[in-house]
Parts: C-alpha cells; sequence; structure tokens
C-alpha cells in the first residue's frame, strides 16, 4: 500500500511503485486532465505539481511521489480559477487544448518561482511542447498573468 | 469480465464537447436498460440532420466535422446559427453521426478533416440549413397563432408576433415544425453580409473553458465500465509479417495480459473518393502491417507486457530499405526517367537558346505529421453490433471498418466521435480504427481501449513522401526567364504533381514531369500543406537562385514572371488562371507594403518574400498568401527566425480571431517541418522514435508574427494548412539572404549543423 496526496485528497493505493505517476493519476484516480503525449520526459504534456514543483509525470513513478502532496490541473486554483487559466483564457491560448493542462501547470509552477520573469526567462522556464503553435498565445498569457501580480499564486 | 454497466458518468466527462448521439441509443448486451446515449436532457426534436430543439428551449447543432485544433466547434455553430436566430450563450453542439451521414445521402456535405475545407464547403449549406430550420418553426408559429408568416420574427430561440406582442419559443413550435414541408434550400432567404450578428465575429471559442480546466474528453480519455486496455506494435519493417508470438513470455505478467494477433490489411483510402473518379488519384490506399496487440486491464500492465513479449517477425522484402539510397533512386528517376505531365511552349529549344541555363537538384524527407496525441480507438463489439468511439478526421470511413470488419449490417455501426489533441492529416489513416476493431472482436462483449506509444506512432506512421526534384531553367541576356522545368519523382504518394505544375511563376516555355512509386515501403500519408509544403519551397528556392544569376530585384523579379500574357491563350479555364496570377500580384504587393519588405536589416540578417495558395487545379479555390520571414545568423548564436510577416486573402472569415491562431499555428508548423523534422530509415526500419530525434519546435524559438487578414466578401477559402508552405518558403530564402547555406534539402538544422 502506498499514499499519495492528490488535489488535497488522500489516497491509498494498492499499485506497483514502478508504475508512473501519469497513469495512477489517470486511470487509478480518474483524472484525466493530466497528459499522455510522449512518455519520456520530452513534452510536458504531463506536466503536475508535486509539493509544488512542476514534474513530468510520465518519468516520475508514483513511488517517488509516495507522501508528497500532488496538484493535478483538475487541483489548480481549487476554489477558484487559477490567475494563470485565467489569463489564458483571455488571451485564448488553446487550438486543440491537448498540451494546455500540461503547459499552464508548468507556467503557474514556473510563476511561483519567478513572479515577474522576462521574456527569455520564459522562453527558458517553459519548454513544453505545443504541436499546435500556440507559443505566442502563451507568452502572453504569461506576461499577463504575471502583471496582475497573481501569478505567482 | 463483468458486464458492463453503463452510466453516464462513463459517456460525459466533458459537458461541451461529447460524442454523438442524442438520436440514437446504445444497447449493450446484458444491459436491461436501453440506455440514452450521452445527453441528459430528453432526445428532443430533430429538424433537417442538423438541429436539435430541446423542451427546455436549449438547442443543440450537429458539427459534422471531428474538432482537431481548427475551431470547428465554434465557426461551424456560427455559421448554422446565424441563420438559425437563437441564443449563442445557450447553444450546445455535438458531432455528426456518420451513420446518418450515410443513410441520409451525405447530409452533411464534407464531412473528413481534410484540404482545409471546413468553412469553404460547408458555408452555404450550414447557413440554408439554418434558414430552412427557421423557416419551419416560423410556419408552425403562423399556423399556431393563426397570423401571416410575414408578421412574424425569429429572435434568440423564439418567434415574436409583434403586433400582438405574442412570443412562442421554438421549443413549443419544434414539434408542428418538424411536419412541416421543408422549405427548398435554393429559396430561402439569407442575411445580407452587413447584417451577420456571428460570422465574421472573433467569438471566444466554445471550448476554452473546458480545455483550460483538463475537461476536454478526448479519444484518449474515453473510458467504459469494465473496459480493457491495449497495446500494439506492427512489424518494425514495413511489409513484414508476423511468424510467431512466445505468449508464455508474458502469462504471469500482472493485469491478465491477453495477446491479440493484428492482421496486415487494407484499411481503405486517406479521403473521401467522389463517384466515379480513381480512388489511387484523389487520395492514397491506407495499408498497414501485421501487428501484436496485449490487452489488459491497465494500459500500463499492457505496455507492460508488450515491451516484454517475444515476438518473431520475418522481416520481410524492405529489410535492407535505407531511405538514403532510396533518395538516389528517386533523384535518378527524376533526372530521366520521370513522365512529362505538362508541356507548353518549347522547353527544348528554350533551353538550348538560353544565354544561361541553371540546374539544381532538390529533396524533401520523410515526415511524421506528429500531433500531440497518440493514436488510440475504443471499441466495442458485441451482439452483434459495434460500437467504436474515435477522433478520426476520416470518421465516415472509420464506420465503414466498423460494419465491414465485424460484418454486420451498416445500421449495426455506431461511430461515436470526440475531439482530438491534434490531427495534420495524421488520423485521415484509420489503421488505428481498424486496429481497435480488431482487437474488440477477439475481445467480444469487453470494451477496449486501444492506445499507441509515441515510439510506435513515429515507427509507423503515414508519412509524407520522400521526394526528389531537378530543376532546370533559362535565362536570356536581359536576365529574364525564359525557361522553366521541374521533374519530380517521390515515394509512395498520391498524386502530388500539382506541387510542381500548379506554381503560377511560370515563362511562356515549361516542362513538368512526374513519377511517383507506389509500392516503395513506407505507406504514404497526409501532413498540413501537403504537396504544396514539400514543393513551394524547392520552387521559390530555384527561383532565388535564378534571380541571383541576374542580380534583379525580389518583387521587381517575381513580377516579371507573374504575367498573364505568359498564359497559353489557347488553354481551358484561362479567365481562372489569369485571376491566380493577379491575386498573387495582389498578395505580393501588400506584403511588400505591409510586410516592410524595404525596411532597413543588419549585418548577418536575412529576408526572404513567398507567395502562394493550394489550388490543386485550375477550378479549384484558395485563399492566397504572402509570408516574409526574416532571420539572423551567427557563427555563435547559430539561425533565429526573428519575424514572420504573413498576409491572406481567405474569402470571408467566419471567426478572425479562429483564423490568426490557425495562421500562426501554421507558423509554428512550418518551422518545425523546415528546421527538425525528418524521418530517415535503415534496415528497414525508422531511426527515430520520440521528441529527442523527431523535435518539435519550442517556445524560445517561436518568432514574433504579424498576420493581416485582407477584408473580403467572397466565399470563405482555406485557411488550416495555408501557413505552412510560403513560411518555409520565405524561410529558405530568407537564410540564403543572410550568407547562409543555399538549402537544397531539410530539414535546416541539419545542414546548419554540419
Ligand atoms: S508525456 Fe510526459 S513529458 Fe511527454
Ligand atoms: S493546443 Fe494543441 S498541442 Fe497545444
Amino acid at each position: 500500500m502506498l499514499e499519495i496526496e492528490v488535489n488535497g485528497t488522500k489516497h491509498r493505493l494498492d499499485v506497483d511503485p514502478a508504475v508512473p505517476l501519469l497513469w495512477v493519476l489517470r486511470d487509478s484516480l480518474g483524472l484525466k486532465g493530466t497528459k499522455f503525449g510522449c512518455g519520456a520526459g520530452l513534452c510536458g504534456a504531463c506536466t503536475v505539481h508535486v509539493d509544488g514543483a512542476a514534474v513530468r509525470s510520465c518519468a516520475y513513478s508514483v513511488g517517488q511521489a509516495a507522501g508528497s502532496k500532488i496538484t493535478s490541473i483538475e487541483g489548480l486554483g481549487a476554489s477558484s480559477e487559477h490567475p494563470v487559466q485565467a489569463a489564458w483564457r483571455e488571451a485564448g491560448v488553446p487550438q486543440c487544448g491537448y498540451c494546455q493542462p500540461g503547459m499552464i501547470m508548468a507556467a503557474a509552477a514556473f510563476l511561483r518561482n519567478n513572479p515577474s520573469p522576462s521574456d527569455e526567462e520564459i522562453a527558458q522556464g517553459v519548454t513544453n511542447i505545443c504541436r499546435c503553435g500556440t507559443y505566442n498565445r502563451i507568452r502572453k498569457a504569461i506576461r499577463s498573468a504575471a502583471q496582475s501580480g497573481r501569478g505567482g499564486q | 469480465m463483468k458486464e458492463p454497466v453503463l452510466t453516464r458518468r462513463g459517456f460525459v466527462t466533458g459537458a461541451l464537447v461529447t460524442a454523438a448521439g442524442v438520436s440514437f441509443t446504445l444497447s449493450l448486451a446484458g444491459c436491461k436498460d436501453r440506455t440514452k446515449l450521452p445527453d441528459d436532457s430528453e432526445p428532443g426534436v430533430e429538424l433537417l440532420s442538423w438541429v436539435v430543439i430541446h423542451r427546455d428551449n436549449s438547442v443543440t447543432l450537429r458539427v459534422p466535422q471531428t474538432e482537431i485544433g481548427q475551431g470547428v466547434l465554434t465557426t461551424i455553430p456560427q455559421m448554422l446559427a446565424e441563420e438559425l436566430e437563437v441564443d449563442w450563450s445557450t447553444l450546445k453542439s455535438e458531432f455528426y453521426d456518420p451513420a446518418v451521414n450515410a443513410t441520409r445521402g451525405n447530409v452533411y456535405v464534407w464531412t473528413a478533416v481534410l484540404s482545409s475545407h471546413s468553412a469553404q464547403t460547408l458555408f452555404e449549406p450550414t447557413q440554408r440549413a439554418g434558414a430552412q430550420v427557421r423557416t419551419m418553426l416560423i410556419r408552425a408559429a403562423a399556423a399556431r397563432l393563426k397570423v401571416p408568416e410575414v408578421e412574424l420574427e425569429a429572435v434568440k430561440g423564439a418567434i415574436h408576433h409583434k403586433a400582438s406582442g405574442k412570443k412562442l419559443s421554438y421549443a413549443s413550435v419544434a414539434e408542428a415544425a418538424a411536419k412541416m414541408p421543408i422549405p427548398d434550400p435554393k429559396t430561402v432567404k439569407l442575411k445580407d453580409a452587413a447584417d451577420r450578428q456571428l460570422v465574421g465575429k472573433a467569438i471566444p471559442r466554445r471550448d476554452v473553458d473546458a480545455a483550460i480546466h483538463g475537461k476536454i474528453t478526448y479519444g484518449i480519455d474515453f473510458e467504459l465500465p469494465g473496459m480493457r486496455f491495449a497495446a500494439a506494435r506492427q512489424s518494425p519493417t514495413f511489409g513484414g509479417k508476423l511468424r510467431s508470438i512466445d505468449k508464455g513470455s508474458i502469462k504471469d505478467m500482472p493485469g491478465n495480459p491477453k495477446v491479440v494477433e493484428i492482421k496486415g490489411a487494407k484499411v481503405g483510402y486517406n479521403g473521401p473518393v467522389p463517384e466515379g473518379e480513381d480512388p489511387d488519384v484523389w487520395a492514397a490506399p491506407v495499408k498497414m502491417d501485421d501487428a501484436v496487440a496485449v490487452v489488459a486491464d491497465s494500459w500500463w500492465q499492457a505496455k507492460t507486457a508488450l515491451d516484454a513479449l517475444a515476438i518473431d517477425w520475418d522481416a520481410g522484402p524492405h529489410a535492407k530499405f535505407s531511405s538514403a539510397e532510396y533518395l538516389k533512386t528517386l533523384a535518378n528517376q527524376a533526372r530521366s526517367d520521370a513522365p512529362v505531365v505538362v508541356e507548353a511552349g518549347d522547353a527544348r529549344s528554350a533551353l538550348a537558346n538560353a544565354a544561361k541555363t541553371l540546374s539544381a537538384e532538390y529533396s524533401y524527407p520523410y515526415m511524421d505529421p506528429a500531433p500531440l496525441e497518440p493514436m488510440n480507438c475504443s471499441a466495442y463489439v458485441d451482439g452483434g453490433e459495434v460500437h467504436i468511439w474515435t477522433n478520426s478526421q476520416f470518421p465516415d470511413d472509420a464506420w465503414r471498418i466498423a460494419h465491414s470488419l465485424v460484418g454486420v449490417s451498416p445500421d449495426k455501426a455506431h461511430v461515436h466521435i470526440l475531439p482530438a489533441g491534434g490531427g495534420f492529416g495524421r488520423r485521415l489513416q484509420n489503421d488505428f480504427v481498424h486496429q481497435a476493431v480488431q482487437i474488440a472482436l477477439a475481445c467480444k462483449g469487453t470494451p477496449v481501449k486501444l492506445l499507441l506509444t509515441r515510439e510506435e506512432c513515429v515507427r509507423k506512421s503515414y508519412y509524407a513522401p520522400i521526394t526528389a526534384a531537378r530543376f532546370e531553367a533559362g535565362l536570356d541576356g536581359a536576365g529574364n526567364v525564359t525557361v522553366w522545368t521541374c521533374s519530380v519523382a517521390s515515394g509512395t504518394s498520391a498524386e502530388q504533381s500539382y506541387g510542381e505544375t500548379r506554381f503560377p511563376f511560370q515563362p511562356p516555355n515549361v516542362r513538368f514531369a512526374y513519377k511517383r512509386n507506389p509500392d516503395s515501403p513506407l505507406p504514404f500519408g497526409w501532413m498540413r500543406g501537403v504537396g504544396f509544403t514539400q514543393h513551394l519551397w524547392m520552387n521559390f528556392g530555384f527561383l532565388d537562385e535564378l534571380r541571383l544569376l541576374t542580380g534583379r530585384d525580389v518583387p521587381e523579379f517575381y513580377r516579371s514572371l507573374l504575367d498573364p500574357s505568359y498564359i497559353p491563350a489557347d488553354i481551358e479555364d484561362r479567365d481562372i488562371a489569369v485571376a491566380r496570377v493577379k491575386n498573387h500580384l495582389k498578395l505580393l504587393d501588400f506584403a511588400i507594403q505591409k510586410g516592410r519588405w524595404h525596411a532597413p536589416k543588419g549585418r548577418g540578417r536575412g529576408r526572404g518574400l513567398a507567395v502562394g495558395d493550394t489550388s490543386y487545379y485550375p477550378s479549384y479555390p484558395s485563399s492566397t498568401k504572402a509570408a516574409i520571414v526574416d532571420v539572423s545568423l551567427d557563427e555563435q548564436a547559430g539561425l533565429r527566425v526573428d519575424h514572420v510577416f504573413l498576409a491572406i486573402d481567405a474569402g470571408t472569415v467566419i471567426n478572425p480571431d479562429i483564423v490568426h491562431a490557425q495562421l500562426e499555428g501554421g507558423i509554428a508548423y512550418a518551422l518545425t517541418t523546415a528546421l527538425h523534422s525528418e524521418i530517415t530509415v535503415e534496415n528497414g526500419q525508422v531511426q527515430q522514435s520520440n521528441f529527442h530525434d523527431y523535435p518539435i519546435l519550442k517556445l524560445d524559438r517561436m518568432p514574433a508574427v504579424t498576420i493581416e487578414i485582407l477584408p473580403s466578401t467572397e466565399p470563405p477559402a482555406s485557411i488550416g494548412e495555408d501557413a505552412v508552405p510560403v513560411t518555409i518558403a520565405a524561410l529558405v530564402n530568407a537564410i540564403a539572404d543572410a550568407g547562409g547555406p543555399r538549402l537544397r534539402t531539410l530539414p535546416v538544422a541539419k545542414i546548419l549543423a554540419s
């Protein structure tokens, strides 16, 4: 038995600790907002927060996550919408939308560490793949979340 | 395996973007109830296949295309609702049902997500359907109120009678309206463009909230109670065959793994073929090789077991295939064997008489479209019925595959469309549907979801065709181009000679030759921008090489070839050809002015210009666009794309914000294609496997973008693919302008690194 806390709820799970956290979130806990794009830590579609830090959950075993507090897209801004999501809506970022939960999780963690980043820091700090190419709107949304002064929540 | 129990939760996770199906029911063997799918509300009244009006006066619109990011869940409702007069905020939408489309004579007009065609083909039919339904509702209200129709007006989901102040909701007259005679679509009155409330407005996408909260149920997210999960692997070589499997190697692994052999097959074609036309011209056959699947209680267990499974493959006839060697074969074909397909004037003597001639060879590698959501499909076979849940770009054929493979009558096959995490052409090949149905047939009574790994998606995709081209052209003493020839040879491909022959920069003497090799090992697939993406940059690259021989200025040189008087007097549709050349000139002039072509640029900077359309044949309408790309090239820092300017004349624009997004995304796609994308094959196997060796552009390399949409009242034209070919073409010339190499093959990053 292994215990993880996801979006404020504790779960005791009977799973192989080697299973990537991604599949536990998606398939054991039914949290399908976290996406599978590459399974190799290369695209960031599976990004979640583990104790506040952005982690690519396809390359992070559930065993490693045991005892940690995990936040997935479903738990971001649990009580009300996270400012990054509000900025995303305002900028109309998503196209197919598939990368967006991971992108938003990456951006939220990035802004928490660096609440008023330069464009260069954004470019270096957000390294997820968006195959639809929504990057300029992502950059704009991150800037505006930063300017609202609440992006670092 | 327990009997599956259908719960609503199983079906409806994303409230907005659920699978189709208000109007039909799903019964699973063992379920006593026939369960409504998927809407919680009562079925409502269907009007003309397009509209369902519910008792609470909410309205569901049918969207006859899969959402792959192009925005059809917003744009198609915009077109339909424009004439229907409903409250935008209360609209619902659902994807069409391919079975309905088939049994009602292609009522949805254009359902394949192919050729950037949705706005173009659906603009008229959707508005007319909306107007027909509105007319029927008004007629029903007129009968109810006993007043003449002309005194009634439809506003926001209700029929108003001004004189009496009476008002009837659509819901209250829907049943009566459904019994009204159907008005002639040709005579229903449509709004003047100036009166439109929805079309042309930058309305936010209807799925944005679901997207940013992770609540869209994509194909990969669909789940049913009692479902089992499959991972699969095709023969690692193309044309390889399954010899044997050592099932014992995984029998003790967790998750009750079950091995299923998937037979290689001809799946179908990768696009609809108009009646009476040659399918091999309009589309390409979709073949897949033998594969092995493991089905288990969870996908991770299935994948882990598949990785451990000992499989013996017969590598087949292409075991030694090398893409590098094959390119040499194609280059030879381009030099000598390719048959002439289009000729005008006398290219041979023009070349012989030219003051200067130039020839060059170009090539294009195999590529994988690589949408971010890996291929997947859910399927369920039992009791003589088959259900599939898919985000195919070609659902009509997915439906055909389902009923023909299971061997049931067409009405027993049900396709439920789900949104896709990108498509870019890849999902037009329904191999994953065929595989999922084969697996479900081996697991009757159990719903199964097939999901392929990224590695499998890269190694067994449907590829943009490897291509070699040889150009030769001649100049007179004054630096005018007198003759242009191009000869192309490619691997397995749809007919794509248009990439060379439809280049409108043509002097009076031209000759085009084209050969494709239908039996080359790698299967062909559509990739955003298709033949234009492969060829336009070659055409512009060689044109620029010629220009440099003359010392002429770029716009002036381009204009000299966009000369309507060069168009032969005797060709069919000459007026269309003239209009096309004029459109190119218009975009060229617009870009030069608005795109600041003449603005000063510093050392190590380069600028490239390209103009193009995606008109496959003379009567094929297309948008026209121009791109200006600015780059800097530095010994240390390498190449940077600084800015992309893109202007487009796409006729009437349904939603400018979505158009903007599509073009911006198209630019990113172009940059990945040009800078990074290459699939190579050695010993019959694809050498790339994931995003480390098949990289995708990231935020740090995304340039600033300026987009200009030209105002127009013409019918809508293509958008989705359109930014790709011109951006690549302008990019390669910008790199040469910056002092970089003349790029005659891709990807750029590899060439610059060598
Ligand atoms: S799926 Fe985890 S990084 Fe791509
Ligand atoms: S929006 Fe489609 S991958 Fe990013």
